[in-house]
């Protein structure tokens, strides 16, 4: 019904299916708008957190799916500056994907504070000392740089594409891509660690707070190098997802293994990088401030496991699957190592924001717990529905995997 | 914690408050000794936003200056018009000592008549906490102008929960002052302050003549007590 | 943010901090700005042309985008990234340096589906272009083309004097439901239609600066058509069967008549490059 809506030459299931696929995502999504419309209308109240967890599911979400989303402007990074071509298969993905993180944490953002219609107060009266600033200003412009990024990949389709101005203005702005492409890795590296920042300075939170590098503490540059390393990993991921849902090989396999061996170099310096700040923590850091470092694992359900997890089960492994050459060319050992490699840094963003706040400070405080309320998980469903929309129509309309037609068969 | 309500127009909670979710600037927890036998004390602890100097942790997080350190006064302010609700100078204040509007304030019909004008009400989705009464101190500085004296804490300046004690067991002075009472005070055996280890600089000084006290309140988190809230 | 807002001070972090922001901001800005204008430079009909061929060659499948030195065996199974741009093409430089240092082996003789006259150059879009002796050329269909396009429900040629562009749309074939855009071979201006009778259907004045290099010359022609022929054979694979090669016989005068029903447009698309 909507084939000249599709690319020539590309298969893509009937519309009917396509609306049945469809159609569950949409009843989420719904379901999630009508649960952020409560917390807009009524107040915070609606949400399980409270003055002890004053960050919950959605900040959460909001760190994890912005270090996923990293994949796009490392992979513009690796395309665009370092010339890796065979990266050109999957940037139009990257950058869908990545716009679907961006705006999905920006939307979650815009319900999460009490008073989101002040939010353009973070610019008129900016604290240049505080994380959360940079994270604000670089977040915004990066959005901005990834609907740039994201405008050729829909001027391209075949019907806009016959529009004359749409035609030639998307072929203006390809040529500038590298420009985009700079702005967006200068903008990343600074988001990313700044969100990593907001933790190492808290001095009030003696698990979290990391000493300084420079103006930065090593949060900074750790939750960078994590983003870096995971973001061809949650490439892949989606990639292999999409491959599997649509029954259709994508890109070829030489793709997955750069992307693999890319993540694992950087996932192995991470882990190192990592290794070494822990160390320092438990054995110099935390000890200062007077917090043993082994208080803060004699909580059940929150033991030294969760570190072990952390670096060696989802950090370690999962690098060193990537870096054996032999391992790499089976496809479920990369797609293995990266879904580890995802969960892991899931699970740091999940230590360094509940866990933290679990955490008692004062000498009488109990070890505090959190579940979040039905709109909080709504919300976080609605933001995954609308990643599952936006990307499906992308799938179906637009040209998202240059090699697809070449792989199909014959 | 009644006292500090009524003055800073604390509004009545609402029905599925929790003692996570209300908004307590002055909050008095209870300590007991550790241990089982007969003679086990308990103290009362007011707690309210420490004050810390020069450099709180609160104030250099705020995305938007919405929280100010004033160097004469040591009070570190709250400007809840300024607020985005972002909650994270709760997530960096190690006293808990700062609270959220999770619901609209509102006051039954006839209620508002009690409220005190010398303190803007704030609005739903903005960080509150204990700036030391500023109103009282506002009038008390208008009032020194007007009679050309100069304003005493603890005398002139008497915040809503030191006035309102009954046991005199919260003191209010000027820590500047070399000769005031209070300097005195803090450097009296038994004096110490919350988390001190963590460098925060409190300004605001606990003293017990008991050894339990003192000891329980300056050692690093407690070891076993856990407790779960499904809000 | 700026200096008249109350609360601004001029400190070091804050300069450094907002002049960075700006400094990105106003990149962005003036990177959009360029693109615009860049834009409305060239809305002419020639980019646009040249655009729209750009688009299009990048979402051809690898099976119509063989270098012409992997047709005579040079280059095996190399695919062309240059929109077949050959005279802009550092790889066929170079090849036709090896070329005129090499022998002329002759290339091996196989059974040829058509017979391509030598005396022209070919389009990859399936048409021949033939010098005349006044300094114009005649541009006809070749074998293949004219086997399919052998009915036709109307032809739309370009008018006398109307420019055209290499790459861009030559002329339009109505076939069934569809239309078929042939891609012209040489940019230059219409000086007429060709009529019923003749073996062309437009004859133009080329461009002074127009270079044939990047069209199909000589023995290459053949293997070249032999290749497209395959490529025809292999799109009118059915799923249930999978594609099917003739091994010998003479093609049939109207080719299309041997599209299944409902993927003419498909085919034809795929033959004519159609974006």
């Amino acid at each position: 019904m909507d084939n000249a809506l599709i690319s020539r030459g590309l298969q893509r299931t009937s519309f009917k299916k396509f609306l049945l696929w469809i159609l569950p995502w949409a009843g989420l999504l719904a379901v999630g708008l009508y649960a952020a419309y409560r917390c807009l209308a009524y107040g915070l109240n609606e949400t399980n957190m409270d003055n002890r967890f004053a960050f919950g599911l959605w900040i959460y979400l909001d760190l994890t799916v912005i270090a996923l989303g990293a994949g796009a402007f490392f992979t513009g990074f690796l395309l665009y500056i370092l010339k890796l071509k065979e990266l050109k298969s999957v940037i139009n993905s990257a950058v869908v994907i990545g716009f679907i993180c961006y705006s999905g944490a920006v939307a979650v953002l815009m319900v999460d504070v009490g008073q989101p219609l002040r939010a353009w107060f973070t610019f008129w009266h900016p604290n240049v000392h505080s994380m959360l600033t940079e994270v604000t200003f670089c977040i915004t412009c990066y959005l901005t740089v990834l609907a740039i990024e994201y405008v050729p990949v829909i001027l391209k389709h075949r019907s806009i594409r016959r529009i004359p101005s749409m035609l030639v203005f998307e072929f203006q702005l390809h040529k500038l891509m590298v420009v985009f492409a700079a702005i967006g890795t200068f903008l990343s590296f600074f988001h990313q660690g700044s969100l990593g920042g907001l933790y190492g300075v808290l001095i009030g939170r003696p698990f979290a707070f990391r000493p300084s590098l420079g103006i930065w503490p090593s949060t900074f540059f750790l939750f960078i190098l994590s983003a870096a390393a995971v973001g061809p990993s949650f490439i892949l991921l989606t990639t292999w997802l999409t491959s599997k849902l649509s029954r259709k090989t994508l890109v070829r396999p030489e793709v997955f293994r750069t992307l693999g061996k890319i993540s694992g170099m950087l996932l192995i310096g991470y882990v190192l990088a990592k290794s070494i700040d822990t160390l320092i923590w438990i054995n110099s850091t935390a000890p200062s401030l007077g917090f043993p470092a082994a208080r803060f694992y004699q909580y059940p359900g929150f033991g030294t496991w969760v570190l072990i997890t952390e670096i060696v089960v989802c950090g370690l492994i999962p690098a060193l699957i990537f870096l054996q050459p032999t391992l790499r060319q089976k496809t479920a050992w990369l797609v293995t190592a990266a879904a580890l490699a995802c969960a892991g840094i899931a699970l740091n963003r999940f230590v360094l924001t509940v866990q933290t706040l679990a955490l008692p400070t004062l000498p009488f405080d109990p070890f505090m717990s959190y579940v979040p309320s039905w709109q909080e998980t709504a919300t976080f469903g609605a933001v995954l529905a609308y990643g599952v929309l936006l990307y499906s129509l992308s799938f179906r309309y637009l040209n998202l995997f240059p090699q697809e037609r070449d792989l199909q068969p014959l | 914690m009644l006292a500090c309500a009524v003055e800073n127009n604390i509004p009545p909670a609402h029905a599925g408050t929790t003692d996570r979710t209300g908004l307590t600037w002055m909050r008095v927890h209870r300590i007991e000794q550790e241990g089982n036998d007969a003679s086990t004390q308990t103290v009362y602890l007011p707690l309210m936003c420490q004050q810390c100097d020069e450099h709180p942790p609160c104030e250099s997080v705020c995305p938007q200056k919405a929280v100010e350190y004033d160097p004469e006064t040591g009070i570190v302010a709250q400007i809840p018009v300024r607020c985005l609700g972002c909650r994270y100078c709760m997530t960096a204040c190690p006293y808990h000592a700062r609270y959220f509007n999770w619901w609209d304030p509102s006051w039954p019909a006839g209620m508002e008549k009690t409220l005190n004008p010398g303190v803007s009400t704030r609005m739903r989705g903005v960080v509150e906490k204990c700036n030391l009464c500023h109103g009282r101190l506002q009038e008390a500085r208008e009032q020194a102008a007007a009679s050309g004296t100069s304003v005493v804490a603890g005398e002139t300046f008497v915040p809503a929960c030191v006035e309102a004690c009954p046991t005199r067991a919260i003191m209010i002075g000027d820590l500047a002052d070399p000769e005031s009472e209070i300097a005195r005070q803090i450097k009296t055996p038994g004096t110490f302050r919350l988390l001190e280890q963590l460098g925060t600089q409190p300004k605001v000084y606990y003293s017990s003549a008991r050894q339990w006290v003192r000891e329980q309140l300056q050692r690093t988190i407690a070891s076993t007590r856990t407790e779960v809230l499904n809000g | 943010m700026f200096p008249f807002v109350y609360g601004f001070t001029w400190d070091l972090g804050n300069i450094i901090f907002l002049g960075l922001f700006f400094t990105v901001v106003t990149l962005i800005m003036i990177t959009l700005v360029r693109t615009a204008i860049r834009s409305m430079r060239t809305m002419t009909p020639e980019h646009i042309s040249e655009f729209q061929w750009h688009a299009g060659f990048e979402e051809l499948p690898a099976s119509a985008r063989l270098c012409r030195h992997a047709l005579t065996g040079e280059a095996p199974g190399r695919r062309c990234n240059n929109a077949f741009a050959c005279d802009h093409c550092q790889e066929h430089l170079r090849f036709q340096h090896i070329r005129e240092s090499a022998s002329n082996a002759p290339l091996p003789q196989t059974s040829q589906p058509f017979q391509a006259a030598m005396d022209r150059f070919y389009h990859r879009g399936h048409t021949w272009v033939r010098s005349e002796a006044d300094g114009t050329v005649t541009i006809g269909l070749d074998p293949l083309a004219s086997r399919l396009l052998a009915q036709t429900d109307g032809e739309v040629l370009p008018e006398s004097g109307s420019a055209i562009h290499r790459n861009g749309n030559g002329w339009f074939v109505k076939k069934g439901n569809g239309e078929i855009v042939v891609l012209a071979p040489v940019s230059g201006t219409v000086i007429e239609a060709g009529k019923a009778e003749d073996d062309w259907k437009l004859r133009v004045k080329p461009n002074s600066d127009e270079s044939m290099e990047p069209l199909l010359h000589g023995e290459e022609v053949n293997a070249w058509l032999r290749g497209e022929f395959e490529r025809f054979q292999r799109l009118l694979a059915v799923p249930t069967v999978g594609a099917t090669l003739a091994d010998g016989g003479v093609p049939a005068d109207d080719l299309s008549s041997v599209i299944p029903a409902g993927m003419q447009e498909q085919v034809y698309a795929d033959m004519f490059l159609q974006p």
